[in-house]
């Protein structure tokens, strides 16, 4: 369970790198005025939904 | 919309933001649906077999299939930041066309609209038809070459914004031009010689053999590698307010170019490049006014002078006229008197 725990949490720093890249384009290069920031909100809304729904679910999992 | 650009006269319209269709981004949607399908299956296979006894396992399951969602989101993220960061953006007197290469890779280019040569629209396929929009081809006189306007919505109704900028851009040059006229042109030593290009001793020199050669001043810096023909084009452009153009780099339009008579060619060392409904436009290596005027007189219809490269328009004229004799005289040089006009619908 703890090398799991470890996989997971590297494959995880992985996957927060590769959101970082892309929010710092939309910051980085995005036009005035434009409506990047909604984007970035429903993006950071999707992704930390799935992250804490799937580790949610795993944990009342592992406890039934 | 964007407030204010950089740059941008504030009393000039507000400029239009292109973006590609939304369309496009039906294949990265489709191909992270289509990655979602294997983890849904496995979830699915399973939980039916009975795989999962072990709490462990299951919430391992939740875990990595979590993580599997996560970078399919990212992929879509990435794929939507490269149509939303790929902008053109169309103001009265110039094109900016913005783009993501590749991530940490972003390209800003800028074509004056003056610079404008020609516009194509070219609609291909079903769903282009169906949602209406189009490729823009926007040909250039600059050094950028052309611009690629990829599936911009109501491509046609954009074209004919770029090209109605482009004829006002013409206009306000045209008008400098006539005003700057009744001022003489620098010259162009002295020109070269305040841009840092070349030194005075080197204008000195170089005026020094003119006296004895007789060779143009341009020549003879250029043969001495004092300048590059970009610098000696773009000078001859800025002295007699011409725009200029890298021939090099220019498709030439060959139906054109049968306007022009072969001797007129060689004799003025020009060569039509493009036409538009209101003049041919014709790529001389002296835009004097004396050899532009001389070069009108023998047309019925206005003609826009670009200044290019000597050497390169010799090449061009080698190439369009003498090749074409040599293939089967359908082209003869002689026979280029000019009537070609009513096969262009040029009135």
């Amino acid at each position: 369970m703890t090398t799991m725990i470890i996989i997971y949490a590297v494959l995880l720093l992985f996957g927060a790198g590769y959101a970082t890249i892309n929010i710092f384009h939309i910051f980085r290069f995005r036009l005035p005025n434009d409506h990047a920031y909604v984007a970035v909100g429903i993006y950071l809304l999707v992704v930390l939904g799935v992250v804490i729904g799937s580790i949610s679910v795993a944990v009342i999992a592992f406890q039934l | 919309m964007i407030e204010q650009l950089p740059n941008q006269d504030s009393r000039s319209k507000p400029p239009v933001t292109l973006r590609r269709h939304s369309v496009d981004l039906l294949i990265p949607l489709g191909w992270s649906v289509l990655m979602l399908v294997p983890l849904i299956v496995f979830l699915f296979a399973t939980n039916s077999l009975g795989f999962v006894s072990q709490p462990e396992v299951e919430a391992g399951l939740w875990l990595f299939g979590g993580l599997y969602v996560l970078f399919v989101v990212n992929f879509f993220m990435m794929q939507w930041i490269f149509w939303y960061m790929d902008v053109w953006i169309i103001l009265p007197e110039r094109l900016i066309d913005i783009q993501l290469i590749s991530l940490f890779n972003r390209q800003v280019s800028q074509m004056n609209m003056d610079q404008v040569q020609d516009v194509r629209v070219t609609m291909q396929g079903v769903l282009s038809s169906i949602f209406r929009f189009g490729n823009i081809t926007v040909q250039s006189a600059g050094k950028v070459g052309f611009f690629e306007l990829r599936s911009i919505p109501s491509a046609r109704n954009v074209a004919d914004l770029i090209t109605s900028y482009n004829k006002q851009s013409r206009t306000v040059s045209a008008e400098g031009v006539t005003t700057s006229a009744t001022h003489p042109p620098q010259r162009l030593g002295e020109m070269l010689v305040n841009q840092n290009v070349i030194s005075p001793s080197d204008l000195d020199m170089a005026l020094g053999e003119q006296q004895q050669t007789g060779y143009r001043l341009g020549r003879i810096l250029l043969d001495k590698k004092l300048i590059s023909r970009e610098d000696l084009v773009r000078a001859l452009g800025n002295q007699h307010h011409v725009p200029s153009l890298d021939l090099s780099r220019y498709e030439i339009d060959p139906a054109v170019v049968r306007v022009m008579p072969y001797e007129i060619a060689t004799k003025y060392t020009a060569i039509p490049i493009a036409r538009s409904t209101e003049a041919i436009t014709v790529a001389v290596a002296d835009p004097s006014p004396e050899n532009t005027s001389g070069l009108t007189a023998h047309f019925d219809i206005p003609l826009a002078f670009t200044v290019a490269d000597e050497d390169y328009i010799r090449e061009a004229i080698i190439g369009f006229y003498l090749a074409g004799q040599d293939e089967g005289n359908n082209n003869d040089p002689d026979n280029g008197n000019g009537s070609s006009l009513e096969d262009l619908g040029i009135e």
